[in-house]
């Protein structure tokens, strides 16, 4: 069983992995610990999804997922086989209402854009269910593509999870 | 079997759709793979331009105004690997100068660490960095980008780079070759000082390596605060076949090069429908008497420059579709706050400038731009412009 869901956990490097761990501890405590990853039917495989549990239950979920191929005039959706130019990295971590506590950029290479890393900003992700950038999620000059890949990235995440338990 | 990997593994036997089957395992292995050899999406086109009309305006002086294609950039980027891959931007300016702006290879190390070798830019102040048309107000690029900082300065070198996002810090470190001082004859004046030294990476000489940073912090929201430093000596041919005992050539050498060491501290702030951004830099020269005393040049010992803008988005207000921002700016600059030696500093070198103006976006990445300035200098002659331009960017 082991070895299985290592070789499953391969795709995602693990300095990841520890990063989420890290900002789920800092969230639910020491005690909590993950499941191996959801395998979800028709998921995009740039979407990676954890069940966080404590003390035996289910406290909610984490999702690391890769930036969407963004290119000014739209994101394209989902055949993320593909690689992306500019890869960035983000967190996002639910509660088991599926709200959304926090999203964390985890890795950010590229020399544009960067500023979504911002925490204040990534708190936008905090209120609503669906977000549009210039509605509820500020543009970012500068930053117009990282901006709509991490948002669409966002609204796609929250898909995933609605349809958990 | 990797150690580190152990937490995440936590069997939980309730839920049956979290235990794996061979299949989605091989397909996965397999889109990874997939992802290492596509070369769909490794390929990265991107473009930015703009067009000006400039009109100059005096009093009892007539001047004719004048209309550019003052660059297209094309901008390449391919993605051989995850961990490497090239950028390359080819400018056109005024129509009929092609250069080379970026050429570089990335190394990602690390996911906080970059190695970036190859035609770099040099990373002071927000404009020699981030130049395209819709990420700036103003038809012209800030008066102190031509004067103090050259911009688009770029020469070669190699260096490191990278993003700490936790903290929300910004770093790069580059090794590069210096501006060439003199080339035969003098490149260096005291007007800009040195904008004609610029190497942009054909044919460099290089004396020594000049070393360049820049620190930017955005942990705080809407705010991007950043330092940047530059230090080095410019080039100089006359130290190319020169022998160690020739000491009188030696002499004529060291006075044909500069100690260079320019600081620059700058902010970008964003919040709701408030923009504010600004600029200092501090430049620094030495050996400047004995420069101009071998070449007759006037270059000065420290030059400032600066300027502060603000600006209000009232898109909604006039419900336009995109942002529409009228901006003020205010900018000063001198190369010649000081002089060395018998140097009398000229007052022509020290300016104002304000600038009023609007930057209409008929798209988020099309922009429509028109600006009024008025130029003074320390001789109290003035000079107006009109400005009208369009930029636009996209990849």
């Amino acid at each position: 069983m082991l070895s299985a869901s290592l070789e499953f956990s391969m795709p995602l490097p693990n300095h990841l992995l520890n990063k989420m761990n890290k900002s789920a501890i800092k969230l639910w405590g020491k005690e909590v610990s993950f499941t191996q990853e959801i395998s979800i039917d028709h998921m995009n495989p740039d979407h990676h999804v954890f069940e966080a549990n404590l003390g035996g239950s289910a406290i909610g979920y984490a999702i690391i997922s890769r930036a969407l191929g963004c290119k000014i005039g739209g994101c394209s959706p989902k055949n993320s086989e593909e690689s992306n130019f500019e890869d960035f990295y983000y967190l996002t971590l639910v509660n088991r209402n599926h709200k959304i506590i926090q999203v964390k950029v985890l890795e950010y290479t590229s020399d544009h854009g960067y500023e979504i890393a911002n925490k204040g900003w990534l708190k936008q992700f905090q209120q609503g269910n669906y977000f549009k950038v210039g509605q509820n999620i500020d543009a970012i000059s500068g930053a117009t593509i990282s901006v709509n890949s991490i948002t669409q990235g966002v609204n796609s995440q929250l898909e995933i999870i609605n349809q958990l338990p | 079997m990797r150690k580190s990997l152990f937490w995440i593994v936590l069997i939980s036997p309730y839920l049956s759709f979290a235990q794996l089957s061979d299949s989605s395992k091989t397909q996965l292995k397999n889109s990874a793979q997939t992802l290492i050899d596509s070369k769909d999406g490794n390929l990265l086109l991107a473009a930015y331009g703009e067009v000006h009309f400039n009109q100059p305006m005096a009093e009892k002086t007539s001047y004719n105004g004048s209309l550019d294609v003052h660059r297209q950039v094309l901008l390449f980027g391919y993605k051989f690997d995850n961990k490497t891959s090239f950028i390359t931007e080819i400018e056109i300016e005024h129509i009929k100068e092609v250069y080379l702006e970026q050429a570089f290879l990335n190394y990602k190390a690390k996911p906080w660490l970059n190695i970036q070798a190859g035609l770099l830019l040099i990373p002071i102040g927000i404009i020699n960095e981030y130049h395209e048309p819709t990420t700036f107000n103003g038809v012209e690029r800030p008066l102190i980008n031509s004067t103090i900082i050259p911009t688009t300065w770029r020469e070669i070198g190699a260096g490191v780079a990278g993003n700490i996002t936790s903290i929300g810090l910004r770093y790069q470190l580059y090794a590069v070759n210096g501006p060439l001082g003199f080339d035969n004859e003098a490149k260096l004046n005291g007007e800009k000082p040195i904008r004609g030294a610029r190497q942009k990476g054909s044919q460099v000489t290089m004396t020594g390596i000049d070393v360049s940073g820049r620190l930017t912090y955005y942990g705080v929201r809407g705010l991007n605060l950043a330092l940047s430093g530059y230090w080095g000596k410019t080039e100089s041919s006359l130290y190319h076949n020169l022998h160690d005992d020739s000491l009188s050539m030696k002499s004529r050498a060291d006075s044909s090069s500069v100690g260079v060491r320019m600081i620059s501290g700058d902010f970008r702030f964003q919040k709701k429908n408030f923009e504010a951004r600004g600029e200092l830099i501090l430049m620094n020269l030495s050996n400047t008497s004995q420069y101009n005393a071998f070449t007759n040049q006037d270059l000065g010992k420290t030059a400032y420059g600066y300027y502060a803008e603000v600006g209000y988005n009232i898109g909604k207000l006039i419900h336009a579709k995109n942002k529409v921002v009228p901006f003020f700016r205010y900018s000063n600059y001198d190369t010649h706050q000081q002089t060395s030696a018998s140097l009398i500093a000229n007052p022509n070198y020290k300016n104002w400038a304000y600038t009023s103006g609007i930057s209409w976006f008929i798209n988020p990445n099309f922009v429509v731009k028109g600006d009024y300035q008025h130029f003074i200098n320390g001789n109290n002659n003035t000079l107006n412009m009109i400005n009208l331009g369009v930029g636009y960017w996209f990849r």
